[in-house]
């Protein structure tokens, strides 16, 4: 025995290297899939828009369209130095930026964290001498150094394509702030709540918030944007006249705020417990609770309904800015030439299009959140206590298939409903909107079906889903910048349907997609009856 | 006296309203084995917990090696070892990577015991950790905890999963441990677990210790089980503080009777004698076994 009861230990620190190099050896992958595929992202949008808009003159004919469209401005963000490169690929990137930089920060943080410990890998390890805060300190560390090199690679981009350095590094570091504040959030969250999937529920109801007053700021040009983290990352402004640093030590405060208010509590509370403790429930399961669909339901509905409430938020908040769209468009005799010469011609109906991707999108993401939730049930070893029942295995996989596919349906209606009424004030049209959205919905079966189609087939593979719905995101809001070609475009089924409500539907779109949707389900059954479960 | 390793008195832990341990004592001296034992939802593993600084105690006094283990939970780690009854591991790593993983930080793992423990538990570290087995996760939290040079193993129903020839292997190398000198806290179901390995033993019901003491004390309190086969009837046995006494005509309709009973060893050979001088054709004495007594402290019985 080494020196009982002496009561003097060295001091080494709590372990924060141990679980440091446990970080980044068990969750590499992810890190490397984040930082690659944003700086290639980028780089990607710098290197077209180089080429579309080499000279001054076409960044002059930039500015006078684009940078002045309304339409950009809610989406995109208010359009700083839309005459330089920088200001050109900031603003054509700012919707991927918007939403993969504080998802990055937020899923990063959570996943070698409150997953963690709500999994029960934080027992063992913080019975060696790994103390409360160094899983938390760490993860911090490790997606902090990630979003530096996301940042650093932006800017290297840019440099590369003759961009000055001070405004290449104040828009990287703006960047990497952007996602170290949602890092902050997931750190305060994670103490609040026992559940991975709420803090991350939590997360991204703080994103929707920041883009809507993000974009109510930057239209109606007042000061609710200030509320927004995005609003922070935007207006430092790198390729404008005036650049300014103080929004970026506003978004380092508050991350460091939120970081170090959430490593005050971990040190406060029990090991697996929250702030917010979980309550009983009702000793007996209802008739409708012990049926399959029941199961189903219950299981993803309050999910599903957040996902339709925030759709429905976001499109009637941007369905409101409608009428001011048209108002600045009215104004500019740019724009107007420039629309009239594009394909899509009215400019109301052009915006609503561009909205009406937010709104799949979020219908996408919702659908495929059920998906993945499906694949867990089977690697947390639910799913073989459930298939050792008298339960069909078509059965089982196919009544969650048609959950995530209504769900889906229910969040793209939700948000086509939000946008239809609240847009009608501008376009007297009650229905258009919410009848796109409608017209969209074989697209949402299609992601429904490439994820049973993984699940079936490809189950270790389900992350490639989310690339997917990323590749989809990329196609819509930058495929036409970075001139891709067309059959890397009508991969995504957005776009073979057609862009909505601006044009018509295109039926041959509606049934390729229809027709793929059904086939990538039923390979995907066939497949999930073949195969070893779990897998 | 030494200082005691483990010194629990009076420990309360609360959540919202439920009283998960309502006034616990607890001690473990060194190199002592100790069993903790108590049915489910007692408070056992929320009793490690608030050991190992994982939860902090609601009320009492709480000492691991004299200190605070909320405060000094990284301190005092270096001195033990654990191992949970639901052991997670990192799907993706390798069953030897977790075990470096695990001997990154606290107590450090003896390189040569390490690999003798690999072999002994039949565990193949080259194996990713989803393509393990309960029993096979479990191996590698116990060869991480045994292979430690620590003063204190916990252990948290260690064997849950494993095969009896896995099980043998996990008691000889417990013996092992405690030859060396450490200090064991097992909590475990497996009665025959605890009745080979513990000197002592502590029960825990409702969040109280309702028993403690040596299993030699233990085994005092626990009465003997008495069936005898008497070819007629039976003398009368009143006057002696007998259990469970049951007297039926033997089954083969002669005139002989069956008797059993459980009494207490001190009272064996005054109840055995007026037995013998009426004539046995039969004799089974069963010694004291802690199963009964423990099932007794389980429910609840008056002991």
């Amino acid at each position: 025995m080494t020196a009982p009861g002496t009561g003097t230990t060295r001091r080494t620190g709590d372990g924060l290297t141990a679980v440091l190099r446990l970080q980044l050896r068990t969750g590499w992958k992810a890190l490397l899939a984040w930082v690659a595929g944003l700086v290639g992202v980028y780089a990607a949008t710098v290197a077209a828009i180089d080429t579309t808009y080499g000279t001054p003159e076409q960044l002059a004919t930039y500015q006078a369209t684009v940078g002045s469209d309304p339409t950009m401005a809610a989406i995109n963000g208010t359009p700083y130095g839309a005459d330089t490169l920088g200001g050109v690929v900031a603003n054509e990137f700012g919707f991927i930026a918007a939403i993969a930089v504080p998802l990055m920060g937020l899923l990063l943080v959570t996943r070698s964290t409150r997953a963690a410990e709500e999994n029960g890998l934080l027992e063992l390890l913080r019975s060696r001498a790994i103390g409360s805060r160094a899983p938390w300190s760490a993860a911090l560390g490790v997606t902090a150094g990630a979003l530096v090199l996301v940042g650093l690679g932006m800017a290297g981009s840019l440099l590369a394509y003759g961009v000055e350095a001070a405004d290449a590094a104040l828009y990287g570091a703006s960047v990497t702030a952007l996602g170290l504040v949602f890092a902050g959030v997931a750190t305060l969250a994670g103490q609040l709540l026992r559940r991975a999937a709420g803090v991350v529920a939590v997360g991204i109801v703080v994103l929707g918030a920041a883009y809507v007053f993000r974009a109510i700021g930057d239209v109606e040009d007042n000061g609710w944007k200030w509320l927004s983290p995005l609003a922070w990352q935007q207006e430092t402004r790198p390729f404008a006249e005036d650049p300014r640093v103080w929004p970026l030590l506003l978004a380092l405060g508050v991350a460091a705020t939120l970081s170090g208010l959430g490593l005050a509590l971990v040190g406060r509370r029990d090991l697996g417990s929250a702030v917010v403790p979980s309550r009983p429930g009702p000793a007996r399961a209802g008739r409708f609770l012990a049926s399959g669909p029941g199961q189903a339901l219950r299981q993803h509905g309050a999910t599903l309904l957040a996902w339709a409430v925030g759709a429905a938020l976001v499109g009637a908040v941007f369905g409101a800015f409608t009428d001011d769209i048209a108002d600045v468009v009215a104004a500019n005799p740019d724009l107007q030439a420039a629309f009239s010469a594009g394909a899509a011609g009215d400019p109301t109906s052009w915006y609503l299009s561009f909205t009406l991707v937010l709104v799949m999108l979020m219908a996408f993401g919702a659908a495929a959140q059920v998906v993945a939730r499906v694949r867990r049930e089977e690697t947390g070893g639910r799913l073989e206590a459930v298939l050792a029942r008298s339960v069909r295995r078509t059965t089982w996989l196919g009544t969650h298939a048609a959950v995530a596919v209504l769900g889906g349906a229910l969040v793209a209606l939700a948000g086509g409903a939000g946008l239809a009424v609240t847009a009608s004030r501008a376009t007297g049209d009650t229905a258009g909107a919410f009848t796109a959205a409608a017209q969209y919905l074989p697209a949402v079966v299609a992601v429904v079906g490439l994820g049973v189609a993984l699940l079936g087939l490809l189950p270790r593979a389900l992350g490639l889903l989310w690339v997917a719905i990323a590749y989809v995101a990329v196609v819509e809001m930058l495929g036409e910048t970075l001139s891709m070609p067309d059959a890397a475009l009508q991969v995504s089924p957005l776009h073979a349907i057609g862009r909505l409500p601006a044009e018509d539907p295109s039926g041959t779109g509606v049934l390729v997609v229809g027709a793929v949707a059904v086939a990538l389900l039923g390979a995907g059954l066939a497949g999930f009856r073949h195969r070893d479960v779990p897998r | 006296m030494p200082d005691p390793i483990i010194d629990v008195s009076g420990l309360v832990k609360t959540f919202g309203s439920f009283r998960a341990l309502d006034g616990f004592d607890l001690r473990l001296d060194p190199g002592e084995v100790r069993g903790f034992l108590g049915p489910n939802g007692a408070g056992k593993t929320t009793t490690i917990r608030v050991l190992l600084g994982m939860m902090r105690a609601s009320g009492g006094r709480v000492r691991l090696f004299g200190q605070d283990p909320w405060r000094r939970a990284v301190a005092l780690h270096r001195r033990l070892t654990y191992v949970p009854g639901d052991v997670a591991l990192w799907p993706g790593l390798t069953g030897g990577q977790c075990l470096d993983v695990l001997g990154a930080s606290g107590a450090p793992l003896d390189p040569a015991r390490r690999d003798e423990l690999v072999e002994r538990f039949d565990l193949d570290p080259t194996k990713r950790v989803r393509d393990y087995s309960k029993g096979n996760r479990q191996k590698v939290a116990l060869v991480a905890a045994l292979a430690a040079r620590a003063d204190l193993l916990v252990l948290d129903e260690p064997t849950s999963g494993l095969d009896p020839l896995m099980e043998e292997v996990f008691r000889e190398c417990v013996t092992e441990r405690a030859a060396d000198g450490a200090a064991v806290l097992l909590s475990s179901h497996i009665l025959s677990e605890v009745e080979a390995l513990c000197s002592t033993v502590t029960i825990i019901r409702r969040g109280r210790a309702v028993r403690a003491g040596t299993v030699a004390e233990l085994r005092g309190l626990a009465r003997t089980t008495v069936h005898a086969v008497t070819p007629g009837t039976p003398p009368d046995l009143d006057g002696f503080d007998l259990h469970d006494l049951s007297v039926t005509p033997v089954a083969d309709g002669g005139a002989g009777h069956d008797v059993t009973f459980t009494v207490e060893p001190g009272d064996l050979e005054k109840v055995l004698r007026p037995l013998v001088d009426a004539g046995l054709t039969g004799l089974t004495v069963r010694p004291p076994s802690l199963d009964e007594l423990f099932l007794s402290e389980y429910d609840g019985a008056p002991a």
